[in-house]
């Protein structure tokens, strides 16, 4: 189609068009956009909101409602604007619009208020909207389906106008149902049938006559309406029943009028007996036990005026005393009880101690007259005793506690002492028995007497009161005083199954199995222990005849005692020292004649009883420097021990003694004339070694000049003596 | 004569359904369809598009040089039938409302259909081939320049009047989709 062109765009066309978009742009600035108005609004006049009390009075201004498409806000913003009660409505469930926002939150004010439909058109249309209707106070619970089957709609009960509801379309509808009903209930009640109905189609179930001021409680709960509301018809009927109970009890008040018409001031609904008369407002103040009683019992034949208020008035038939304490029950008795009295006994002659005081009256006072009472213990008192402590009770009792009993048994003779005092009377005193008791321990305690009588029957000569193990027994006084060791063992160990008389006292009685020595010393242990302790026996060995003397003093008596035998134990040295005997028997048997029982060492052996005495330095040597090889044969000459001392190699022989005195070997007495050569002179004078230079002394020259140089060289011979004499070369 | 004018018989009974389909939905919902509601809202679209066609297709193939598409008559009949149908379903759309802009839209519609008549009545006066051309010495050269000249002054009244009715017609459209089409 190129080259086509629409035919209206000529020169008139555009032109037309440009004048009709100037009109209507004129037209829509001049009317403010009420030529974009489907229709007209609203006029209906209501409460002013935002300024203005119907829509129409804000027709030309759109915006006002309208919003544009590319806003932020919605139409419904607009309308709370002014219409703010319902925003308030949309946040409680309890209203209408809080309701419907929660039925359909997505629901618009649009939806079920339409505008531009003209001025006087409905602003509330609910068609197709489940309104909630038990909001108006007016549930729809019986209006669900029509007589036909079909569901309600609002047309059916309301006009165009949903908001508006007449009450002509009630009767109007059940009339068709029950047509003499209606006319009768009409008649009766009225045609505001709202005032009664609310939808649930009964007047009872959800209707409260808590909603007017006489409230039904009690037993007007269950009486039947026309009860009450007699020959009522209309609402104004019921309203206007009176409300004070004496217009419908009236004919039956059984106090004929004389406590007047305000019946609830006493009775209530629930029930007639149940009266709630305040009895203290009158001069009678009720106290407990007035309390429970019925009225009656007060108030004869329901005449309650003018009823007397003394007690004896009422109770004088009561009064046990017989008149006997007058009538004034008061100044005993509280209304609380008879029971609880408050009778001072102190006025009377008895005063009331102890559990005298909450004992009941009538154990003492044996009916209720009180009077005449005797006031000694034994006449209320059963004497328990038999009459052995006498009749003052008082004298042991008090008031307080018959168990409390103050009794000094010291003035019996026997005072109670120790473990006496704590036990109860009836341990010593059975079946009630105190009179003649005996003192003597055994009446009591015979039946438990361990000792079997062995002890006599005065158990206080050992026992004493406190307890039975507190024992002073004076052991002495039976012969055998425990002393050492025997104060400190039980009783039993000695007194074995409870036997103490015949006891024997021989030490071997109790003793024979600690008997070390297996009776070779005999059955008195004593002789050489003591008490105190085994080991410290005292034996003496000398009444063996073997006194232990020396070492044999300190040496453990197995030593000698070996496998703890003593008896015939022999006496020689030799049956204990024979394995010790260092000479081989050389000696003999008897150590003793040598040795000493002190040591070994100490010998006073006698050296000269062998034929060679022990002087000089003999007897200073040890004996093995003689004796090397034993003692028996030893030989008795010099040489035969200092044949290797002889400094002279033989020379002179084997008789060391010729020369030698056992006082040394220096100073030997030499007899030099015995060699023919006599020491004279200078001679006599010299050392030996002088002549006998080499030790040699045998074989030298008697001749001078064997040891003199011969200053005469010769000439005069070699007898010198022939002119010089030993005296010296000079004489 | 209704026999020559299909596209008046096709109108006639198109618009009969409309009016019985109207009935039915007025006996349904017990009141006028409203402009806003699905079938009084789908009349004016409708009846609104059928205008435009009636306004647009018809002066378009005739004004065309290049592209010959269908003859002439077809689209005279469519634009006839369009014409008649269009503006029904539009004053159905009205729910009998003529207040505003709409109300002259409304107006406006209903003269330019009677001037459509009108141009038809003075149009048909004038002997054209079945493509349109018009075939000369049908009737005598004073009859056919009379002729002319009458349809040149209807042309000059028509086509304003239907400017204006357009104008007034998007005015009334922009306004209700700005109102209530895409109201919040």
């Amino acid at each position: 189609m190129r080259g086509a062109r629409l035919g209206c765009l000529t020169g008139t066309g555009i032109i037309s068009a440009l004048i009709a978009a100037f009109v209507i742009a004129g037209y829509a600035f001049a009317s403010g956009g009420t030529m974009f108005s489907p229709g007209s609004l609203n006029t209906i006049q209501g409460p002013v909101l935002g300024g203005v009390s119907s829509h129409a009075e804000i027709a030309g201004e759109c915006r006002a409602c309208h919003v544009a498409p590319w806003g932020t806000d919605t139409m419904d913003d607009r309308c709370v604007v002014c219409h703010a009660d319902i925003t308030a409505q949309m946040g409680d469930v309890l209203t209408e619009h809080g309701r419907m926002y929660r039925i359909d939150p997505a629901a618009q004010c649009r939806d079920c208020h339409p505008e531009h439909n003209g001025a006087t058109a409905l602003l509330t249309v609910l068609d197709g909207w489940k309104y909630p209707h038990e909001l108006s106070g007016y549930m729809l619970t019986a209006h669900q389906l029509k007589a036909e089957k079909e569901p309600f709609i609002c047309a059916d009960c309301h006009a165009a106008d949903v908001t508006v509801f007449d009450l002509n379309i009630c009767s109007t509808c059940h009339r068709l149902r029950d047509a003499a009903f209606m006319a009768g209930h009409i008649e009766a009640y009225g045609a505001a049938c709202l005032d009664c109905h609310d939808g649930i189609d009964s007047l009872g179930r959800h209707f409260t006559h808590d909603q007017f001021a006489f409230k039904l409680i009690g037993k007007h709960l269950s009486v039947a309406c026309e009860s009450c509301h007699v020959n009522a018809h209309a609402l104004a009927d019921f309203k206007s029943t009176p409300q004070d109970c004496a217009f419908c009890h009236s004919a039956k008040d059984p106090h004929f009028g004389t406590l007047g018409v305000d019946c609830a001031s006493c009775h209530s609904p629930d029930d007639w007996r149940k009266v709630h008369f305040d009895h203290n407002r009158s001069i009678f103040k009720l106290l407990p036990a007035h309390v429970n009683a019925a009225c009656k019992d007060c108030h004869r034949d329901n005449i309650f005026k003018e009823t007397p208020t003394d007690c004896f008035s009422c109770h004088k038939q009561d009064d046990p005393h017989k008149d006997m304490l007058g009538q004034n029950c008061e100044s005993c008795h509280t209304a609380t009880t008879w029971q609880d009295v408050t009778f001072d006994h102190s006025t009377s002659s008895f005063q009331l101690i102890g559990k005298h005081a909450s004992a009941a009256c009538e154990s003492c006072h044996n009916d209720l007259l009180f009077k005449n009472t005797p006031t000694d213990c034994a006449s209320c008192h059963k004497d328990v005793h038999s009459g052995q402590m006498g009749s003052n009770c008082a004298d042991c009792h008090n008031p307080g506690d018959w168990k409390d009993v103050n009794f000094d048994h010291g003035r019996t003779g026997f005072p109670l002492t120790g473990g006496h005092s704590g036990i109860a009377c009836a341990a010593c005193h059975v079946n009630g028995k105190y009179k003649d008791t005996s003192s003597s321990c055994y009446s009591c305690h015979a039946a438990k007497d361990p000792h079997g009588g062995q002890f006599g029957s005065d158990c206080g000569s050992c026992h004493k009161p406190t307890t039975w193990k507190d024992v002073h027994f004076d052991h002495g006084n039976t012969g055998f005083p425990l002393n050492g060791s025997h104060a400190k063992v039980q009783c039993t160990t000695c007194h074995s199954n409870g036997v103490y008389k015949g006891t024997p006292k021989e030490c071997i009685a109790c003793h024979a199995r600690d008997d070390a020595h297996n009776g070779q010393f005999g059955t008195v242990c004593s002789a050489c222990h003591d008490t105190s302790k085994w080991k410290n026996a005292t034996f003496d060995h000398g009444s063996t005849g073997f006194p232990l003397a020396g070492s044999h003093a300190s040496a453990a008596c197995k030593s000698c005692h070996v496998n703890n035998t003593y008896k015939g134990t022999p006496k020689n040295c030799y049956a204990c020292h024979a394995n010790k005997d260092n000479h081989n028997g050389q000696f003999g048997t008897d150590c003793g004649s040598c040795h000493k029982p002190t040591q070994w060492s100490d010998v006073t052996f006698n050296h000269a009883n062998t034929g060679f005495p022990l002087s000089g330095r003999h007897g200073g040597v040890q004996c093995k420097a003689c004796h090397a090889n034993g003692y028996i044969g030893t030989p008795t000459n010099c040489y035969a021990c200092h044949a290797s001392d002889d400094a002279h190699n033989g020379q002179f022989g084997t008789d060391c003694g010729s020369c030698h005195t056992p006082g040394g070997w220096g100073g030997a007495k030499f007899d030099h004339s015995r060699t023919g050569f006599p020491l004279n002179g200078k001679h006599s004078g010299l050392s030996c070694t002088k002549c006998h230079g080499n030790g040699s002394f045998g074989g030298l020259s008697s001749q001078c000049v064997a040891c003199h140089e011969d200053k005469h060289n010769g000439q005069n011979g070699t007898d010198c003596a022939s002119c010089h004499t030993p005296k010296g070369w000079g004489d | 004569m209704l026999r020559g004018n299909r596209e008046l018989w096709a109108a006639f009974i198109v618009m009969v359904i409309i009016t019985a389909a109207y009935g039915a939905v007025v006996y349904l919902t017990r009141e006028v369809p409203p402009a806003s509601e699905l079938f009084g809202h789908g009349m004016g679209i409708i009846g609104f598009i059928f205008m435009l066609m009636t306004e647009t297709l018809y002066s378009l193939r005739k004004r065309s040089r290049s592209v010959k598409w269908g003859r002439m008559s077809v689209w005279l009949q469519l634009h006839i039938f369009t014409g008649l149908v269009g503006p029904y379903m539009v004053l159905l759309h009205t729910s009998w409302k003529f207040n505003g802009i709409a109300g002259a839209t409304t107006l406006l519609t209903l003269i330019i259909v009677i001037s459509g008549f009108i141009g038809r009545y003075i149009f048909t006066r004038i002997p054209r081939t079945m493509d349109g051309l018009e075939i000369e010495g049908t009737l005598s050269q004073e009859a056919l320049k009379q002729a002319r000249r009458l349809l040149a002054l209807w042309h000059t009244i028509h086509i304003p009047i239907g400017m204006a009715l357009f104008i007034s017609a998007f005015v009334h459209i922009g306004a209700a989709l700005y109102y209530a089409t895409f109201l919040k």
